[in-house]
């Protein structure tokens, strides 16, 4: 046998060569990525059963909004009675930072059930080999995963929250109204920033976990622990463990935007008003921070695991 | 369509890859055209890591690697040239197998309509257009290789790399995947398929690629590369009458080493010869010339098997 055992200077190579497939007007991979991460997640019961619960949530502050405004159009009795419409039912600006607040709750549940397998059930599944076989970069993978994980915020606070915006807009008395046009950008900025928040801290839990039922319950448990745990170091004294939280911190942000002040009926809806950061720059940074990380610890899972 | 590629579909050159102080692969130079190839070598041997090389998962450490003409790890626009199944059995378990392709398939950036039609014809062409709507979970483990072999075509690249693609498959699934594999390769695709089942691997091509401790051993049509091992004779059983007569007659030409009668057996008389080609010609003509025939003529040393045996346990 020759030293060289490859011989392959007698082949025709040009014989029988099929085209290359037609690249033509090409939808970018990332869509397909997050199609299939949500085909996946919406094949779940769980999912149905919490996005119902945002649902109820957007529904609870709507019918409150809705309320609050037809007071102020109609309801001068009640504040001739001696306790002014705010007071009573608060306004836009306190039902729009009420759900913020409580949707970020509820829409932490739903990526946790929709977005928990992102990552490790690709990982389960050997998709990593399928996928990257494919005209798709690493990139183009993350945009995925982030847009689908992003989608589901973006459905259940960023688009609720114009909903109620334009609710507002269209019910509200006329001198109340030109307040209202300006609201739309600090909501809008609160709902952004939960977005972002969740999206990306959830893709990263999701990147470093093994099961997406592990991911999502140690998801929302972990939201849940940090947030009793930061309370009870903060009413201890220590302030800056505040900005350890999200949501607290999201609170804080939030409060800043919105400016509310609450009304009876507030207290009655979310109770007590709970205690907030000192720093509404720190809250910012914090949260930046929050998702900053989410996403490192994706791209370097998934940098570690994908070459190229 | 864009023009065809012209040149390799698959070359690599000089390549080397290590995974820490194992090396896996050692300058391999191969260059493999339109057809079926069959890549041959033991576990470890370094197969999977040349798929994925070509696949553009890897980088070589040394050498280059390309794709119908470009590196396919730092170009990944030419991998929408190439369809990969890979060896593992693990999917979305959830999903039916018509959902799991066509979800592959839009990765290629195709529109629905397009993704969903290309998807119904790669599922009908392994034979799974009746069983697609099963979810995964509930699939025989030969209709899962049905689909892995669908997600891999159904873009109808111009290279498709099989990792063991008939693992698991029953006997009618496996000559149907066999099969549909030539097709593949009869219609200009360049198919390398990476196999432990050396007649599979036989009954699909003659063209094999042999890889032992990340070498590259040997490469070319069976045949040929069998008569390149001239220190290596051929038996060759024939089923004869008066075998002791003809096994005297057989000694005196040059090209029979030995012979020997085997005493009941269904073929009394083993020759060895260094040159099957001749013998093949001139023993039956003796027999003839001997007033009798020869009824069987079989070399248990000629078929992909043996080729394998003596290339793996030579260091």
């Amino acid at each position: 046998m020759s030293d060289t055992p490859f011989e392959g200077g007698d082949r025709v190579f040009e014989v029988g060569y099929r085209p290359m497939p037609d690249r033509g007007k090409r939808q970018p991979p990332a869509v397909a990525i997050a199609r299939t991460m949500l085909t996946l997640a919406w094949r779940q019961r769980a999912t149905k059963i919490v996005l119902l619960v945002c649902l109820g949530v957007l529904a609870g502050h709507g019918v409150w909004l809705v309320g609050q405004l037809l007071f102020e159009r109609f309801g001068a009795e009640v504040g001739a009675a001696g306790m002014p419409v705010g007071e009573l039912v608060g306004s836009a600006r306190e039902v729009l930072a009420n759900f913020l607040r409580v949707q970020f709750f509820t829409t932490a549940i739903a990526v946790a059930v929709i977005a928990g397998g992102a990552i490790a059930e690709d990982r389960a599944a050997g998709a990593f080999d399928l996928y990257f076989a494919r005209p798709l970069t690493r990139a183009d993978y993350a945009w995925g995963k982030l847009g689908g994980a992003g989608l589901v915020p973006f459905v259940t606070i960023l688009l609720p929250v114009v909903l109620l915006w334009l609710t507002a807009i269209g019910i509200a008395p006329p001198a109340l109204r030109s307040e209202l046009w300006w609201l739309a950008v600090p909501a809008l900025g609160g709902g952004i920033l939960s977005v972002l928040v969740l999206a990306t801290t959830i893709i990263g839990l999701s990147a470093v976990g093994q099961k997406a039922r592990t991911v999502s319950i140690a998801y929302v448990a972990g939201l849940l622990v940090l947030s009793g745990i930061v309370e009870g170091l903060t009413n201890g004294g220590f302030a800056l463990a505040g900005y350890i939280a999200p949501e607290r911190s999201l609170h804080t942000v939030i409060d800043w935007l919105l400016a509310p002040e609450q009304s009876m009926l507030g207290s009655q809806v979310s109770g007590r008003y709970r205690p907030i950061n000192h720093s509404v720059f720190g809250s910012l940074v914090a949260l930046l921070g929050w998702a900053g990380a989410g996403f490192g610890l994706f791209w370097w899972r998934l940098r570690s695991e994908v070459v190229g | 369509m864009s023009a065809p590629h012209k040149g390799p579909m698959l070359e690599a050159h000089g390549v080397s890859k290590m995974y820490g102080q194992v090396r896996a692969l050692n300058e391999i130079d191969l260059v493999i055209g339109p057809g079926v190839t069959g890549l041959l070598g033991p576990n470890g041997s370094g197969k999977s890591t040349l798929l994925k090389l070509f696949a553009g998962q890897l980088l070589p450490d040394t050498g280059h690697v390309k794709l119908l003409g470009a590196d396919p790890f730092h170009e990944p626009r030419v991998l929408r040239g190439l369809g990969l199944c890979p060896e593992q059995d693990k999917f979305y378990e959830d999903m039916s197998g018509h959902d799991f392709v066509g979800a592959l398939t839009r990765l290629h950036g195709l529109p629905k309509d397009e993704a969903e039609q290309k998807t119904y014809a790669a599922m009908k062409r392994v034979g799974m257009e009746r069983y697609g709507f099963k979810k995964m979970r509930e699939m025989s483990r030969g209709m899962r290789q049905r689909t892995k072999i669908a997600q891999a075509i159904a873009h109808d690249p111009p290279v498709v790399l099989l990792d063991e693609p008939l693992t698991g498959a029953d006997p009618v699934a496996r000559a149907d995947l066999i099969a549909l594999i030539r097709s593949l390769g009869e219609e200009g695709r360049c198919v390398v398929v990476s196999s432990h089942v050396l007649h599979e691997v036989e009954a699909m091509t003659h063209d094999v690629v042999f890889i032992r401790y990340g070498r590259l051993r040997a490469h070319g049509d069976i045949l040929r590369l069998r008569t390149l091992l001239d220190d290596r004779p051929y038996r060759i059983l024939l089923d004869v009458d008066r075998p002791r007569a003809v096994a005297a007659r057989l000694m005196g030409l040059p090209f029979v080493q030995a012979a020997q009668v085997l005493e009941g057996d269904a073929h009394p008389l083993e020759i060895t010869t260094t040159d099957l080609d001749t013998a093949g010609r001139e023993i039956p003509q003796v027999v003839s010339e001997m007033g009798g025939v020869v009824r069987g003529f079989t070399s248990p040393d000629a078929d992909l098997e043996s080729l394998y045996r003596y290339l793996i346990s030579r260091r």
